[in-house]
């Protein structure tokens, strides 16, 4: 054998023996792959689960615990791209809606009218009363929160009706009692035998024929954004509509078999969306805009402190999480000092450059910055002779006032140096904030020393964020 | 309440800075029986301005021209005195003056020409100490032991800033 064609053998073998090894991996399945590399940056697909509604008693059967609902949620909550709000957080989440919290309390007053209704014989106004209250009650989801009470106002109006003689409406409502609470019953012994009767006439109907679950769960609960899953246990299955981005899915698993719970949960799983629009953790690429105030001080100066106020407009990119770029300026005059030395308003045009570290709290955005500042500055007009502040060149003697001599005059200067920021600004309605933010400066370079330097002031200012 | 104590801040900050303009404007002598005008025969205005702790302006005078009638018209005006080493307090002012007695108006080079001359005893300068608030200034006009009780009242209108006669 030539060199070339040893060489040719040593590289095909190398290759089987690589695809050899390639092909006795273990499998992995696509579902462990995806849940292996889930990235935390994506959101998670939300999926509210409803408290189970366990029509097991009205088939005679005992109701209570399921460990099947438990291997399901169990199940359903293994996997990483999911976020299972459960049973107890989706009652919170009806419970405290705005519009629950509004509605519950004219529902249960119209149920006590009509409870008051029938205790005094008034059966029509209590059927009307009753009526209004359980269509409020099914309309907030209280069936959901608090099961029992919605059962005994059904109840009580399915007496009414029977009263009155409705024996096919009361049926019916006796009916929709059992399948929303199958604990609520009528007690034989204490109330009417023929209420009794008909209510375990009611039963039995249902377990002729127990309606089917996408009828029971056909509307989508008020919940927040997300997938929705309602089950119903039964003694032999659990059947489970899922509600999905307008999509009514129903699945139904057989009890017989161990691990029961995850197979529903794998099948509900392949129907839901891998994973929520992407999540922004914080507010990138976003372009703040805002203006308003501006008010600084010169704290090194040739006379005493002034003020300086006008209009301030700023801009800030955000490059990175934390990170933003922002640029600010400013247009001010000056007021007086307390002695008047100052002798014209100095008008001061500044502008800033720094990259700024911002932190989003909630409603209120935080930054601070440190950069280069360039300031122009008009001409500055001093002097210390009161004469000479009063009255007017060649209104006094020289030795009263010299205005060659006791009046200094500093030109036009440009300074650049660098700047410090902090800011906070409060988001107050929609995406309008209001801000404050405190700027200092030191020059460093300037074309004329007219005395003025280390700015500090604060700016209040209105912002939007652009986009 | 943030916004609020964001706007005292702001108040609070705007007013540190701010001028201090207290005295300053026009204030003509007034007499009353705690205050005659035994000085001479003439009244006194003053044109004053304030920077901080410092006063400076004119003391103008005019001839008295006796009871009802308007002593501070033009042409009343008998002299003119710039005002020397001018201190503000809260509650008060004083400044120095030139002899009151001096015939008239200075000059670049001090004479003064002929206009009224004060029956007052000649002084060298002549000292204003005057106490009150923005409407009222009383206090003392004196040289040495002689003093004289005067009383001003703050009047509207622009300081004059120039002891050159104006015209009438």
């Amino acid at each position: 054998m030539n060199p070339s064609r040893r060489g040719a053998c040593w590289v095909g073998l190398l290759v089987l023996s690589l695809v050899g090894v390639a092909q006795g991996a273990p499998p992995v399945s696509d579902a462990a792959r995806l849940n292996a590399a889930w990235s935390p940056e994506m959101a998670r697909t939300v999926v509210w689960v409803l408290p189970p509604l366990d029509h097991r008693p009205i088939l005679g059967e005992p109701g209570g615990v399921s460990p099947a609902f438990g291997d399901f949620l169990k199940a359903l909550r293994s996997w990483n791209n999911l976020d299972v709000r459960m049973p107890d957080r989706a009652v919170g989440a009806v419970t405290g809606s705005a519009q629950h919290q509004q509605a519950l309390p004219l529902a249960r007053a119209a149920a006590r009218r009509g409870l008051e209704d029938y205790r005094q014989v008034r059966l029509s106004s209590a059927i009307e009363a009753l009526g209004q209250a359980l269509e409020t009650f099914l309309a907030i989801g209280q069936h959901w929160v608090a099961p029992s009470e919605v059962a005994r106002t059904e109840q009580t109006r399915g007496l009414a009706l029977l009263e009155k003689g409705d024996e096919v409406a009361a049926a019916a409502a006796f009916r929709r009692g059992l399948l929303v609470e199958p604990a609520v019953r009528l007690r034989a012994g204490v109330d009417r035998p023929a209420a009794v009767e008909a209510q375990e006439q009611a039963r039995l109907a249902l377990v002729d024929g127990l309606p089917a679950v996408q009828a029971l769960f056909a509307r989508r609960p008020a919940l927040p954004g997300g997938a929705v899953i309602q089950v119903r246990i039964l003694p032999d299955r659990l059947e489970v509509v899922l509600h999905e981005g307008g999509r009514l899915v129903v699945e139904q698993q057989v009890l017989g078999m161990p691990d029961a719970g995850e197979r529903l949960a794998a099948r509900l799983w392949a129907c839901l969306p891998l994973a929520d629009e992407p999540r922004r953790r914080s507010p990138t690429r976003k372009l703040h805009l805002d203006a308003g105030f501006a008010w600084f001080a010169f704290t090194k100066a040739p006379t005493e402190v002034f003020g300086n106020v006008g209009l301030a407009v700023g801009a800030a990119l955000d490059l990175a999480s934390h990170i933003a770029l922002e640029a600010r300026g400013s247009l001010t005059i000056s007021s007086r000092d307390r002695e008047e030395d100052l002798r014209a308003d100095v008008p001061v045009g500044r502008l800033s450059l720094a990259p700024a570290f911002v932190a989003d709290l909630g409603r209120l955005r935080t930054s601070a910055s440190v950069g280069m500042e360039v300031a122009l500055m008009g001409p500055v007009t001093t002097t210390t002779n009161p004469a000479c502040k009063f009255f007017g060149p060649d209104e006094v003697p020289a030795r009263i006032c010299d205005f060659a001599r006791d009046v200094d005059r500093r030109e036009t200067a440009w300074t650049v140096g660098p700047a410090l920021g902090l800011g906070a600004s409060l988001r107050l309605v929609d995406e309008i904030e209001l801000g404050l933010r405190l700027q200092a400066a030191l020059y460093l370079l300037r074309t004329e020393d007219n005395g003025l330097d280390r700015p500090v002031g604060l700016q209040v200012v209105l912002g939007y964020p652009l986009f | 309440m943030r916004l609020r104590l964001l706007m005292v801040a702001t108040g609070f900050m705007l007013s540190a800075c701010s001028a201090e303009r207290g005295f300053s404007g026009v204030w003509q002598q007034v007499c009353d029986d705690a205050h005659p005008c035994d000085a001479g025969g003439v009244r006194y205005a003053l044109h004053l301005g304030r920077f901080g702790d410092a006063v400076t302006g004119l003391v103008v005078r005019y001839r008295d021209p006796g009871p009802d009638l308007d002593p501070f018209r033009k042409s009343n005006d008998c002299g003119c005195f710039i005002v020397d080493s001018g201190l503000a307090r809260t509650d008060g002012l004083s400044f120095r003056i030139d002899d009151p007695t001096l015939p008239g108006y200075p000059d670049e080079v001090g004479t003064r020409d002929e206009t009224c001359e004060p029956t007052l005893p000649e002084c060298e300068a002549w000292r204003l100490v005057l106490r009150g608030d923005d409407d009222v200034l009383e206090g003392t006009l004196s040289c040495g032991n002689r003093e004289f009780a005067v009383r001003f009242e703050a009047v509207s209108g622009r300081p004059r800033t120039t002891c050159l006669r104006p015209t009438p």
